[in-house]
């Protein structure tokens, strides 16, 4: 069986590298000796076709155009979600899983499959963010210029670092849907989460190989040097 | 004679920080002066004859205002130009003091600055630049500038100061909407490339938005050939060798040669252009070959994913012995992730210290590390110490931050 990775809507941007998480979890597939493939999804009719999803992040100038193409895959998003399709959707891709978001002044309906709102901060955040998870410390970056109303129990965890959904919390999540601000290889920064996706996917995932290895070796070399710059103990990421 | 006495309080600034520290302290006499006379740098931009012509726009920025001064020099004109170093107000207003005499003037007929974008909105509304070249729009600096729009917003500035013409990249759609807004009163000229040119780049130009069509006028690069390339102009087609090989060479020169069209008018020479621009050095730290401790090495300079991806398709495919070198200057390197770097195939070592960051990129794009070493020193004295490479030259692939670094460590100017 090969796994198929989805990049949704590639060409409304991808200027923080989100939809390199897809890279991230095929390598990772192929190393566990699996065989793995990214594919790029401009339609919606083509979820069916995926395995697990990652939606990225875009621009302020093309986000109404993106509530429209995201809403009109909404049905189909929430069956597949509601079925345990795993997706990762990161800064406004989340923002516009959820029931509402404020894109300059206006309120646009987003696809309602995650049950969050959106709203403007008085600043954009661009900064270094931690936060406190289940399964281990998530690291990494956030640049937002809106905050994420969501139930504290469908967070991802506590924000010990940067400013998350409202400065307490970060993320949401529903079913295998992780929405999150931290942007870039999320995965790649954090190999437990990524692990999870492809445990999701595959009974014969195992994260021993040495290409896995090799790669969280580094990772945990990434974290160690952000723990040392942002003065935040995180862990090596293994959870 | 009203900076007099800023100026000398600049120039002894200026030594007392190179005594401190060699080849150092460029911007400090610069944020001196602009403390004690706030209004110098203002007055001796508004003094040059024929006006102030200001470059800016993500990339090519350096080299195209390079090749714009060597233009202008060659069609018989006093140039003033600031080091590329010094684009931001300190470092200019320390460029300034370089050159200034007492009575506030430097000889020069004209300016040709390379203005930082976000600095350069800030300071272009108060010296009038006769002309703005804007070279393009790319994703750069994410945490300083959101998006490509917030970049364009600044560039849309900078070209609103302009009294007589704006000279733009034609191919960046997000220019296009910027020159679009401007006034009926000032001129547009454009440059870029034809359909075949872009035809022959498998990755596009790596400008945010490229335009579906291309340019019909204007200054356009139609052939590239290594460093060769042929710039089709309103008196006709120049054949220039270009300081490095690759196409976005070739677009700076484009640029280059609309706005000397403009400045110079009549009196420009097509045969005197194309030997000006031949007789460029290669530009700092990209593609430039320097020989250190007995070994040639060649330093690739990455200053944003555009870069990094044209500069990585354009080495040679059989590199065996290459450094890597991330510093402080990329706070976030999420933005690297587009770019695909599977063409270095290995990597000797990575240092600076996002080393883990860059080699986490690397290893997830197929290019194999051999070791990471955040200690740059001492990384590049194990790097050079190493045998010749069976093929090719050992090359140094570095950010701005870690350029400097390693131009520091290796005693080179």
């Amino acid at each position: 069986m090969t796994l198929t990775i989805g990049r949704l809507f590639p060409a409304l941007g991808n200027v923080h590298g989100d939809l390199e998480n897809a890279r991230v979890l095929v390598a990772r597939a192929r190393w566990a000796g699996l065989d793995a493939h990214a594919v790029e999804l401009d339609d919606p009719a083509d979820l069916a076709r995926v395995d697990a999803l990652v939606i990225g992040s875009a621009p302020d100038g093309v986000l109404a155009a993106l509530a429209e193409r995201v809403r009109s895959a909404a049905a189909e998003l929430a069956a597949r979600v509601r079925d345990g399709l795993p997706v990762l959707a990161v800064g406004t891709g989340m923002e516009l899983l959820g029931e509402r978001v404020t894109i300059d002044g206006v309120e646009v309906r987003g696809a309602g499959v995650l049950p969050i709102e959106t709203t403007p901060l008085p600043a954009r955040i661009a900064t270094e963010i931690v936060v406190e998870t289940p399964a281990g410390r998530l690291v990494g970056f956030e640049n937002h210029a809106r905050g994420v109303r969501a139930d504290a129990a469908i967070t991802l965890g506590r924000v010990l670092l940067g400013h998350g959904n409202d400065g307490a919390t970060e993320g949401a999540r529903v079913a295998n849907l992780v929405g999150t601000h931290v942007h870039g290889p999320v995965l790649a920064k954090n190999p437990v989460l990524a692990d999870e996706i492809l445990a999701l996917l595959s009974d014969d995932y195992a994260p021993d190989a040495d290409g896995i290895r090799r790669v969280d070796e580094i990772a945990a070399g990434a974290r160690r040097a952000f723990a040392e710059r942002v003065g935040v103990p995180i862990g090596e990421g293994r959870g | 004679m009203r900076y007099a006495a800023a100026i000398l309080v600049g120039r002894a600034v200026r030594i007392a920080a190179r005594l401190r520290k060699r080849g150092g302290g460029s911007a400090v006499p610069g944020l001196v002066v602009n403390r004690i006379a706030p209004g110098f740098l203002d007055s001796v931009l508004r003094s040059f004859p024929r006006g102030v012509v200001v470059v800016s726009g993500s990339s090519g920025k350096s080299t195209t205002t390079k090749m714009l001064a060597a233009l202008l020099e060659a069609h018989g004109m006093r140039v003033f130009t600031n080091p590329s170093t010094a684009n931001i107000a300190q470092g200019l207003t320390s460029a300034l003091l370089e050159r200034v005499g007492l009575d506030g003037r430097i000889r020069a007929d004209i300016a040709v600055l390379e203005m930082d974008e976000g600095h350069g909105a800030r300071i272009a509304p108060r010296i009038r630049p006769r002309v703005a070249v804007l070279t393009n729009v790319m994703t750069d600096q994410i945490d300083r500038f959101s998006d490509s729009a917030v970049v364009a917003r600044l560039l849309a500035t900078i070209a609103g100061t302009a009294s007589e013409a704006v000279v733009a990249n034609a191919d960046d759609a997000l220019l296009e909407d910027v020159v679009a807004e401007l006034t009926p009163d000032v001129r547009v000229e454009r440059f870029g490339v034809t359909q075949a040119v872009l035809d022959d780049a498998p990755r596009g130009l790596g400008y945010s938005a490229t335009r579906a069509e291309r340019a019909t006028g204007g200054v356009l690069v139609s052939s590239v050939d290594g460093r060769e390339a042929v710039v089709e102009t309103p008196v006709g087609a120049a054949e220039v060798v270009l300081p490095a090989r690759g196409i976005h060479y070739a677009v700076d020169a484009a640029a280059a040669l609309a706005a000397a069209h403009v400045v110079l008018g009549d009196r420009f020479d097509l045969s005197s252009a194309a030997r000006a621009i031949g007789s460029l050095e290669p530009v700092f730290g990209r593609g430039e070959l320097v020989s250190v401790r007995g070994r040639r090495v060649e330093f690739v300079l990455v200053q944003n994913p555009g870069s990094y991806q044209l500069n990585v398709d354009q080495l040679p495919a059989d590199l065996d012995q290459v450094l890597v070198a991330m510093g402080s200057d990329v706070r976030d390197p999420s933005y690297f992730w587009p770019v695909d770097p599977s063409r270095l195939r290995s990597v000797t070592v990575a240092t600076g210290s996002k080393a883990h960051e860059f080699a986490l990129h690397l290893e997830y794009s197929g290019v194999r590390v051999g070791s990471i070493d955040p200690d740059l020193g001492r990384a590049l004295d194990g790097f050079l110490a190493l045998p010749n490479p069976a093929s090719g030259l050992k090359t140094i692939v570095f950010t701005a931050d870690s350029m400097r670094r390693t131009r520091a460590h290796l005693g080179l100017a």
